[in-house]
């Protein structure tokens, strides 16, 4: 008696949906990753996303930049006054938030041309604008500092462009805010984090954090999703261990984001 | 030499069984039988027969082997594979059984199932059921690999029998226990399923996942002998080997000692519980075998308002006690000539059903909130309650959960949250999780005027789940309005004044620790630093907002048109405001440390404190 056999093991850690193709959006304890030229979408389901990867996920745009001219933006239609006479103005239809223009110095990620197995280098984006709304005063941009900036586009159908002095065929983004912090230490038990994805290189402080986001940017940088994979075994070694568990995250993710293409094709 | 004549042949005698014939391959492929019959009498023999085969939920289907003619001195093949076509689906083995109507002996068969495309053969042994030896035996166990080894036990009678079958292994036994076969019914025991699927025994044994070999033990039951066949087949794909084996025992096995588990139980009133009677066995060589649980015993309670009992099922009637008993054949074999001796097996339990005391009332509850206990008795009176809790050892900030009415039926209870470790920091800061949970012990202890108090207990955890407590903001704005400007002599527009403008500071707190926590006042305290630090002029941050500031910013600001202006103005303005607050949350440790350094000494002292920081993670 002889046979051969064979087994064919599949092991399905995700599970594929149609849906838009939408960004990587945060879902409670769940990524969803997809790809811009299909319908596919890969769900992965993790408690502990390291902060630095997941501020990578959800953004657009991760870079460093140096803040130019801030604008203020007002209302559409102002209500200012009629009279000539009037000396005394109302402002606050005129002070609806601030856009500021911004000069990239390093471009550190893409999340298009991470997704679409596309170099980063072959992004061409030099400079891009801010917008932020006046009451926001969580963050603001000082003219002429260097900021590593988390970066997330603002939608064109954002209610803003409708009632805001702002040209509907630019492209704005905003500071990403992400629902834990990138910045290293034990939660203040009384004020939570600071969540905001903007480091102000002026000052100093948080360089070891700056130099973990841009080894692990890096190292996602070439098109070859291999090459990534080994770049990140390298950073495994680190000493970092921000850099490690960030690092060992995101080859699982790597790998993920490669069954899928294996799939789609 | 017989002499016989065709008339002689009025009936066909029973005189060829076979046990685990396969129907199906072990990848679920239908198999074909195949018989092949030698006619050794002097004259034409006649065979006949049927497959009896099992389905998967244990039933059995018989189908009939048509008669075979076969002339004397020849041998002839049959295939039997369109008598199996339509079996069902599930039909994966059976058993089968020839008759034919010249001599015993003058026949001899072979029978095998064959794949189709003819690289496996499962050989079937035929025996003479008349000449069986004892209704027991053992075989080796092999399962490493991909070997299988399956045990068939075939009921050769038209009755239902019963039967036990054993793996016994060098670290421990794992029993079937007794079971039932079916008339005519072939069984198969597969132990490597069993093992693989971790399925556990009557007594909630195991065979653990890297058994691998072993001696199966099986015997028939009830006190009659040679009326099950049995025989293991041993398989191995990647071996190529289909092999069977058979070994009888001198004598079935025989009733070594037997109990009751468990012998003493206590039950509430409400409740249910369960009792199995438990036989081990011996064998004829001395070999142990069990304990395994006993089927078909009868049961019986003296009290049944306090309990009554069903197939080993126990029903909760009344508080007081009951003794179970339990009545089951067992059978000895005598050594010398293996004759049976089978009597009546009574055991005893005791069973006592105390009153039902529960304890109702919330798992868990933040710090501060007011929770309700209650005390839930079924069969029999209450005489008091006590409400009382416990905290682990080393438990600080004074654990209290302040019952409302401590020996009433329910009680209200405030929920503390108490320190453990008695530190007032966690002592993990990135994982404050079971810092933040305190876990008391809830007792209640009932009393009766005719038996002695009951205490239960319940676990009940008070969280403090407040990973931000609260915040201030400062609400920094120049308000309504705006600056005064004018146009001069030229037609330029400038700025005169502030006008309306006036840039204030107006903090507000939101606290997202409820007033009913403990550390409620302690934290609003330390927000009301914070507003003292936006207070205007003087305030740490709130002076780094001012009129002249703002003033400072646009005063020399012109243009030719007013709308122009304007847009500077507000450009300005923004621009002095984000200047400032860059400035603000360059204080903002500062500005931390200094509330924390209030707050820290109010109590309690304990989770939100400085913990020796100096910067803050809600600091940029």
């Amino acid at each position: 008696m002889n046979r051969k056999s064979i087994f064919a093991s599949v092991i399905l850690c995700f599970c594929v949906a149609c849906v838009s193709p939408e960004a990587a959006t945060q879902q409670d304890e769940s990524f969803t990753i997809s790809l811009p030229q299909n319908s596919q979408v890969v769900e992965v389901t993790d408690k502990d996303v390291p902060p630095i990867f997941s501020f990578l996920l959800e953004s657009d745009l991760v870079v460093i930049a140096t803040a130019g001219k801030l604008t203020a933006i007002g209302l559409k239609v102002k209500r200012v006054p009629l009279e000539p006479s009037d000396r005394i103005v109302d402002m606050s239809d005129w002070m609806k938030g601030t856009v500021n223009s911004f000069q990239i110095e390093e471009l550190l990620f893409a999340k298009d041309t991470f997704l679409s197995f596309e170099l980063l280098s072959s992004k061409t984006l030099r400079t891009f604008e801010t917008f932020r709304h006046f009451e926001d005063r969580k963050y603001g941009f000082l003219e002429y500092h260097r900021y590593l900036l988390f970066l997330k586009e603002i939608p064109k159908d954002d209610e803003i462009f409708a009632k805001l002095e702002l040209d509907s065929t630019k492209t704005f983004y905003r500071a990403y805010e992400g629902a834990t912090t990138i910045f290293p230490g034990p939660r203040d038990p009384i004020h939570g984090t600071y969540n905001v994805g903007l480091i102000d290189l002026s000052t100093g402080k948080h360089s070891e954090l700056v130099d973990t986001i841009k080894q692990l940017c890096e190292a996602l940088s070439p098109a070859s999703n291999k090459e990534r994979i080994a770049n990140l075994k390298r950073l495994i070694r680190s000493s970092n261990e921000d850099l490690r568990k960030n690092a060992v995250y995101a080859i699982g993710y790597l790998e993920e984001l490669e069954r899928v293409n294996a799939f789609r094709k | 030499m017989f002499h016989y004549s065709i008339d002689d042949r009025s009936k066909f005698v029973v005189c060829l069984h076979g046990s685990g014939l396969r129907l199906t391959n072990l990848d679920g492929s239908k198999l074909e039988p195949v018989m092949t019959v030698r006619n050794t009498a002097p004259g034409l023999t006649r065979v006949q027969g049927r497959i009896i085969y099992t389905r998967a939920d244990g039933t059995t289907g018989t189908v009939e082997i048509p008669q075979k003619p076969i002339a004397a001195g020849k041998t002839q093949t049959f295939s039997l594979a369109n008598l199996v076509t339509n079996l069902p689906p599930d039909a994966a083995y059976g058993g089968i059984e020839l008759e034919y109507d010249t001599p015993k002996g003058t026949i001899i068969t072979s029978v095998q199932s064959v794949s189709k495309d003819g690289d496996h053969v499962f050989q079937v042994p035929m025996f003479d059921p008349e000449k069986m030896p004892s209704s027991a035996g053992g075989f080796p166990w092999k399962a490493d690999g991909d070997f299988t080894t399956i045990v068939y036990i075939k009921n050769e009678t038209d009755t239902p029998r019963r039967y036990a079958a054993h793996l016994l292994r060098a670290d421990g036994q794992y029993s079937l226990g007794e079971q039932i076969v079916k008339p005519n019914q072939t069984i198969a025991i597969d132990f490597r399923s069993l093992r693989d699927s971790q399925t556990p025994d009557g007594m909630g044994r195991l065979i653990p996942l890297d058994a691998e070999t072993g001696q199966i033990a099986w015997s028939v039951k009830g006190g009659e002998n040679k009326v099950l066949s049995g025989r293991s087949e041993q398989i191995s794909l990647s071996e190529g080997v289909a092999s069977t084996y058979s070994c009888a025992n001198c004598c079935p096995d025989s009733f070594y000692n037997a109990n009751i588990v468990p012998d003493w139980i206590e039950l509430d009133f409400g409740s249910g519980g369960f009792m199995a009677p438990m036989q081990t066995d011996i064998t004829c060589n001395q070999t142990l075998l069990g304990p395994y649980t006993v089927g078909g015993a009868n049961w019986d309670s003296d009290n049944v308002n306090v309990v009554t009992v069903l197939g080993g099922e126990l029903f909760t009637q009344g508080v007081g006690t009951a003794t179970i008993s339990t009545i089951w054949e067992t059978c000895l074999y005598s050594y010398f000539d293996c004759i049976p001796g089978c009597e009546e097996t009574i055991k005893y339990s005791s069973v006592a059903v105390t009153p039902l005391v529960e304890i109702n009332g919330p798992t868990q509850a933040n710090d501060g909130s007011s929770v309700l206990f209650s005390a839930f008795v079924g069969g029999a009176t209450p005489t008091g309650y006590q409400w009382s809790f416990t905290t682990p050892s080393g438990a600080g900030n004074d654990p209290n959960l302040n019952f409302g009415t401590p020996t009433s039926v329910s009680t209200f209870a405030t929920a503390k949250w108490f320190a453990l470790p008695n530190q007032e920091c966690p002592p993990d800061p990135n994982n404050t999780t079971a810092y933040r949970n305190s876990i008391y012990t809830v007792k209640l202890t009932v009393t009766f005027s005719n038996r002695g108090p009951i205490t239960k207990e319940k676990s009940f955890t008070v969280n403090v789940p407040w990973g931000e407590a609260g915040k201030t903001l400062g609400n920094v704005s120049p308000g309504n309005g705006g600056p005064e400007i004018d146009q001069n002599s030229s037609g330029i527009w400038y700025v005169v004044s502030l006008g309306t403008w006036n840039l204030t500071t107006n903090p507000s707190v939101h606290m997202n620790i409820p007033t009913s926590s403990q550390f409620h006042s302690k934290m609003f305290a330390h927000e009301q630093i914070h507003v003292g630090q936006w207070a205007q002029p003087n305030g740490l941050l709130g002076s780094n907002y001012s009129n002249a500031g703002l003033f400072s910013a646009i005063q020399n600001l012109t243009d030719s048109s007013k709308d122009g202006l304007l847009a500077k103005i507000s450009t300005a303005a923004n621009d002095y405001l984000n200047t400032q607050d860059a400035v603000v949350r360059g204080l903002c440790n500062q500005a931390e440390g200094a509330a924390y350094n209030s707050s820290d000494s109010l109590a309690p002292q304990y989770l939100y404190q400085t913990c020796g920081r100096t910067t803050f993670s809600n600091c940029p």
